[in-house]
């Protein structure tokens, strides 16, 4: 089952695009004052930032000035606040079966089709755990640079809900199997770059409760019954915890981009944010700059993009720092909102005053997990190259910011460059190429980089082809698609098409001289005095040579011949 | 002082025969303790004397008779044993003789919290009424394996919550020795079944003393498994890190052949046990081929705690006493043993089993399964098919429960519980080193009258005193009837506990069938017919 | 059996500590230092209910709160016993160790029409619930 969609390169791009277009803009009520996020990092080059190695030589973080984040907002009074952003990630893991039972593990299937007595809660069920589940848990807590706990446990959290079948969720509260990492987040270009280092608190295992949908509507309230489907319920989750550390709606956003980015290359998970397998719940408060006391947390839900994470998250600051600023921070309260797409603000959906009561304790029906460190080092070895890596790889080989977190986005994509690479192919051009025509015929036919037929020594042999003057761009150009589609080589497509580039000089002297013969007129007025028309010259000789002369080589000739 | 019961019937079990009272010449003549229910039926069938079908139906009929008077059953699958029971002889015309199961063509009980794919499984509460579950427990397909005949569920306090099975929703049991007593709980069911001869055996679970008490108060055979001997997939849960599985029968070696069947591992089971199983019934010989002092170099332990002057009564500590002197006519040593931690086991129990079991019983919410109350919204609803479907001995655990797991309190009730837990636990360890088996009286009484506790819940968790402490270690346990009480018609019968060291099961039914065997007592319960 | 009735008034100091997990990260929970020498709070039933979801009549709750009470002050002996240092029992026997996890291969549920046959208001393929209150969304 292939999690990972390298679709997502062709839309990486479209998405980078999207956040731009996005991009929070200040409404125009009049009302609220303008506040704009000051970004006072400037992009700095960091592909020489090492992080610390401990004793088994796995990164430690280093918290050097560069990489934290100290993003404040400016009041229309002057006074300067600080957000204070943490984020709680749900990933769905991409597993055949539950956690705890042996139902598929489906998107899309008809309702209540994959349960059974375990899953839906049935009296005398029994929960086993999936050993995928262990797995691909270990996986992202190295990834997350996270300290293992070779030994944890799982606790009962315990809450009344109708999609949730036991009346509580299997989760862990105290002894998680991961703690203590981190995360290395480079902020897009167009944004102003810079280079992030967040904290992550802890990597635990659960599973997810089943999916309601409401009568009469969209909205839970106001209608009069709800369904519910319980094909959800058991599917194993990661959920990972961030230090409360980023300050601005971006930064967030693109934690939760890089995030994606991590269960997508280790493949533990595809990261749809739209699908629902992976969820953010993001925490966010204010204070003065240089206050030390955290203000009240507001939890904001129901955010199903990126975008949709850093706009609200940039309502929400400015809704509590224009509270804060009139005197009235007492009216925000520590409660959940959610945050709606179409008025583009923040309800309240309801108060948390007096915090729920969970009454966690040890899930007695399951022992603990049991790790060695001989598995987890076997594991962290099957890891591959993680995107940080990359990009601080891919900048090392000379490219810019932008061409590295195109390149990177995709664990497909960046796969085939290293490939084309790898072959010798010059680094730019190979970046060109995959970025430019291959992304824009991958989008155009609706693929990914795995699944057309152009091999990545095809493209290096199309690269080499052109630079050593065989045939144009243009031509490389017009004969990709038959790569991509026919998967044939370029030298067998230039043969087919004999498309090969004309660089013998006395065959285009003799071309330029019967196109010199044949428009009398026209030399006539250029040697008159209209240069211009070396153009049209041009253009008639790769009329009659199918566009296969060398391009420079023909300008010489014909300025010489003109000239005379 | 024990009462030996010469003016009621003692007669061997021979299924044919039913309970009668007889007359003194015949009660001389038979003296001898039945050695297993089970191997006679199989013996039966095996030499053609009977059929499957005609051994079912003689249970059956005697499991009508005697229903009005003992109300021990839940429900009753006539049609479908005799099925069950045909298919057996279908098996053994086609000459099978060597493929029947264990336990072919053996009328068992099956007690009402495990889940059977044919029948209603209540746990004895109405938030379960009509419930059939969509698949049989672990413990009961093994049963069903083995060539079984399911003949219906046994009576129980609601979700395994009482010592008296008075907590049924349903209907309450009563004790075949007297009619007007309680039988035990929570599997008061199945042990009244089984004495009154209605099946060969049954399959109770134990939580705090929920087989053990009700065998010694009916006067058979009950045995508690080490935790995880037996898979716990199907049986409905109340405290789980407490609950097993186990049986009921007439005679140690019945015990030993149902744990047989049901023991192993189980993959839907986290907590069951990797452990080998023996071959427990193969050490169980007919005593009259061992020696004169068949328990030389045994030592046994009786825990001092449990014979407390104002803690048990007159009856059970003679009793008890009476036996250690049997067990030394043996040839065993008994010597007196100390578990200072015992006295908190029950309050530490108390708040254990009541925190999980409010856990436990969450699932219970009127959604996916059972009777559905009324609710404009969903809360209510929940809260209405909760408070009609659960009885008052299970809110109030589920109320215990919720308050010490509460925030704020886990440290000062549930941790704290389970540290005392990890004390007893060293206790018995230590102890275990010294001696080879424990024994204990089962119950501070024999059967009380039923209506006598139901004033005071804290009373009746008293009687769980000797109990509950082996469920908190996890080690097993087995009550053989070893004397008679004052009360009744022919007095009631007083059990002995033996608590062996984690997975002795072996142990404790070699010396348990050792001891029933050359006890010179019957212990069979009178029927008054109405 | 008088002796077994433990109905000592609770009076010795009541402290919990913070739990402190095995990777030494200091849990959710507040550290409650509860030091009193008075009685531990009393459950309050109604509240109770509230959290279990159980709609008890006046009368219920009048009936269980002397009851439960009474059990809540027996439970005070056990913070008579010094437990610094034992580690809590989650599970017994050696139901540690061992390989109790399941590989990741489907199986789908042979009954599950039995199953969805015992559900009480189905509607198409969903369960059916009655509505939910804003106030109790999670």
């Amino acid at each position: 089952m292939a999690m990972v969609s390298s679709r997502c390169f062709a839309l990486a791009l479209g998405a980078a695009a999207a956040t731009l277009a996005g991009r929070w803009r200040p409404r125009s009520s009049a009302r609220l004052p303008l506040l704009l996020p000051r970004c006072v990092q400037s992009e700095v080059r960091i592909s020489n930032q090492k992080h610390a190695r401990d004793g088994r030589g796995l990164p430690r973080r280093v918290l050097s000035k560069e990489s934290q984040s100290s993003s404040s907002v400016v009041a229309d009074n002057g006074l300067e606040y600080e957000a204070v952003i943490g984020i709680e990630t749900h990933v769905q893991l991409g597993t055949a079966t539950k956690a705890f039972c042996s139902c598929p593990s489906q998107y899309g299937a008809e309702p209540n089709a994959h349960v059974c007595p375990v899953c839906m809660g049935l009296p005398g069920a029994l929960p086993v755990l999936n050993d995928k589940v262990v797995e691909y848990g270990v996986k992202l807590a190295l990834a997350l640079h996270s300290e293992i706990a070779l030994t944890s446990k799982f606790d009962r959290k315990q809450y009344f809900y109708p999609d949730l079948p036991k009346g509580y969720q299997i989760s862990q509260y105290d002894v998680p199997i991961a703690s203590k990492g981190f995360i290395d987040v480079d902020l897009p270009v167009e944004f102003g770059g810079g280079h992030r280092c967040f904290g992550i608190t802890r990597v635990h295992m659960e599973e997810d409760a089943g999916k309601l949908v409401h009568a009469g509507g969209e909205r839970l309230s106001g209608s009069s019954s709800s369904q519910v489907d319980l094909n959800r319920a058991g599917v194993p989750l990661l959920e990972v915890v961030s230090e409360p550390e980023m300050r601005t709606g971006l930064e967030a956003a693109e934690y939760a981009a890089e995030l994606q980015r991590l269960v997508r290359y280790l493949g533990i998970s595809n990261g749809n944010m739209q699908e629902g397998s992976m969820r953010c719940d993001v925490n966010v408060s204010v204070r003065p700059k240089g206050r030390p006391q955290f203000g009240t947390k507001v939890e904001i839900k129901n955010m199903n993009s990126f975008s949709a994470m850093q706009r609200a998250i940039d309502f929400e600051i400015d809704r509590q720092v224009t509270l804060e600023n009139e005197g009235l921070g007492h009216q925000i309260k520590q409660e959940t909102r959610l945050w709606e797409e179409g008025s583009q603000r923040t309800i309240s959906m309801r108060s948390k005053e007096g915090l729920a009561d969970y009454r966690y304790f040890p899930e007695p029906d399951l022992p603990e997990v049991t790790l060695t460190q001989d598995y987890v080092d076997a594991t962290q070895a099957t890891l591959p190259e993680l995107p940080n890596a990359k990009r601080r790889r891919y900048e090392s080989l000379g490219l810019s910011m932008q061409d590295v977190l195109v390149l990177a986005n995709d664990s497909d994509v960046a796969a085939f460059f290293d490939e084309v690479v790898g072959k010798g192919t010059d680094v730019k051009q190979a970046a060109n190429w995959i970025m430019g025509d291959l992304s824009a015929w991958l989008k155009n036919e609706k693929l990914a980089i795995t699944e057309t037929k152009l091999t990545p020594a095809a493209l290096a042999e199309l690269i080499d082809l052109i630079k050593d003057g065989t045939i144009s761009g243009k031509i490389g150009k017009e004969i990709l698609p038959e790569l991509l589609q026919n998967g044939v080589s370029a030298r067998e497509a230039i043969e087919a098409k004999g498309l090969s580039q004309i660089s013998d000089a006395a065959v285009i002297e003799s071309m330029v001289d019967a196109i010199i013969a044949e428009n009398p007129k026209q030399v006539a007025a250029y040697r008159g005095g209209k240069t211009k028309l070396q153009g049209f010259f041009v253009g008639q000789v790769m009329k009659v040579s199918s566009g296969r002369v060398n391009p420079a080589l023909l300008n010489k000739i014909l300025l010489s011949k003109l000239n005379c | 002082m024990i009462s030996r019961h010469l003016h009621c019937s003692a007669q061997a079990a021979i299924p044919t025969r039913t309970h009668v009272l007889e007359t003194s010449e015949q009660q001389a003549s038979t003296h001898q303790r039945p050695i297993s229910v089970i191997r006679k039926i199989r013996e039966s069938l095996i030499s053609r004397e009977r059929t499957a079908v005609e051994i079912t139906e003689g249970y059956l009929a005697k499991l009508q008779e005697r229903e009005p008077h003992i109300r021990s059953f839940l429900h009753i699958s006539a049609e479908k044993a005799l099925l069950d029971a045909e298919e057996i002889d279908k098996l053994l015309s086609e000459g099978g003789g060597g493929e029947l199961g264990l336990l072919a063509g053996v009328p068992l009980g099956v007690k009402d919290n495990l889940c059977t794919r044919d029948m209603p499984s209540t746990g004895g509460s109405q938030i379960l009424k009509g419930y059939c579950p969509p698949y049989d427990a672990t413990a009961v397909c093994k049963l069903r394996e083995a060539g079984a005949v399911l003949v219906g569920k046994t009576n129980m306090d609601e979700f395994g919550m009482g010592s008296s099975t008075e907590s049924s929703a349903y209907q309450v049991t009563s004790n075949p020795w007297d009619l007007s007593r309680v039988p035990g709980g929570s599997s008061g069911g199945s042990a009244a079944a089984v004495a009154a001869g209605q099946c060969a055996g049954a399959l109770g679970s134990d939580t705090g003393g929920s087989i053990r008490q009700p065998a010694s108060f009916c006067g058979i055979v009950g045995l508690k498994p080490s935790y995880g001997r037996v898979s716990r997939f199907g049986l409905m849960a109340y405290a789980s890190s407490l609950d097993v599985v186990g049986c009921l029968g007439a005679s140690v070696l019945d015990t030993a052949i149902l744990l047989q069947v049901i023991a192993g591992h189980d993959k839907n089971d986290s907590t069951s046990s990797l452990e080998e199983v023996p071959d427990y019934a193969a050490q169980l010989l007919p005593v009259e081929g061992l020696s004169s002092k068949p328990l030389a170099g045994v030592k046994f332990g009786l825990i001092k705690e449990t014979m407390d002057e104002e803690g048990v009564e007159e009856d059970v500590a003679s009793a008890v006493k009476a036996a250690a002197l049997h067990l030394q006519e043996l040839g065993a040593s008994v010597t007196e043993v100390s578990l200072p931690m015992f006295s908190l086991g029950l309050p530490a129990y108390y708040v254990l089993a009541p925190s999980e079991a409010s856990s436990n019983l969450a699932r219970y919410d009127g959604v996916r399964f059972g009777p559905r109350a009324h609710g404009e919204e969903v809360m209510s609803m929940f809260g209405n098919s909760r408070a009609e479907g659960f009885g008052p001995e299970v809110k109030r655990r589920i109320l215990m429960g919720t308050y010490a797991l509460s925030a704020g309190y886990y440290d000062a009730f549930y941790k704290r519980s389970q540290q005392v837990r990890t004390l007893i636990q060293r206790d018995f360890k230590a102890a275990l080193q010294d001696v080879d088996v424990l024994l204990s009286p089962v119950a501070p009484s024999a059967a009380y009258k039923i209506g006598e506790k139901l004033d005071n819940p804290l009373s009746m968790y008293l009687g769980d005193l000797m109990t509950v402490n082996v469920n908190l270690a996890g080690l097993p346990s087995l009550v053989v009837p070893c004397g008679i009480a004052k009360g009744g018609t022919c007095g009631l019968p007083v059990g002995l506990q033996m608590i062996g060291p984690a997975f002795g099961e072996e142990v404790l039914l070699r010396l348990g069938h050792i001891f029933e065997q050359t006890l010179p007592m019957n212990f069979n319960a009178p029927l008054l017919t109405s | 059996m008088a002796a077994l009735l433990h109905h000592l008034p609770y009076q010795s100091m009541l402290t919990t500590s913070l739990r402190i997990s095995v990777a030494g990260i200091p849990t959710k929970r507040a550290a409650m230092s509860m030091c009193m020498t008075s009685k531990v709070e009393p459950p309050n039933i109604a509240h109770l209910c509230e959290k279990a979801r159980l709609s008890l009549t006046p009368q219920e709750v009048e009936e269980f709160e002397p009851q439960i009470g009474r059990i809540v002050d027996w439970f005070a002996q056990l913070q008579e016993i010094d437990v610094a240092d034992v580690a809590p029992s989650i599970h017994v026997g050696d139901v540690n160790g061992i390989n109790t996890l399941r590989p990741d291969k489907p199986s789908v549920f042979q009954n599950r029409k039995a199953m969805m046959g015992a559900v009480p208001e189905l509607e198409g393929s969903f369960i059916k619930v009655p509505k939910i209150l804003k106030e109790n969304q999670e």
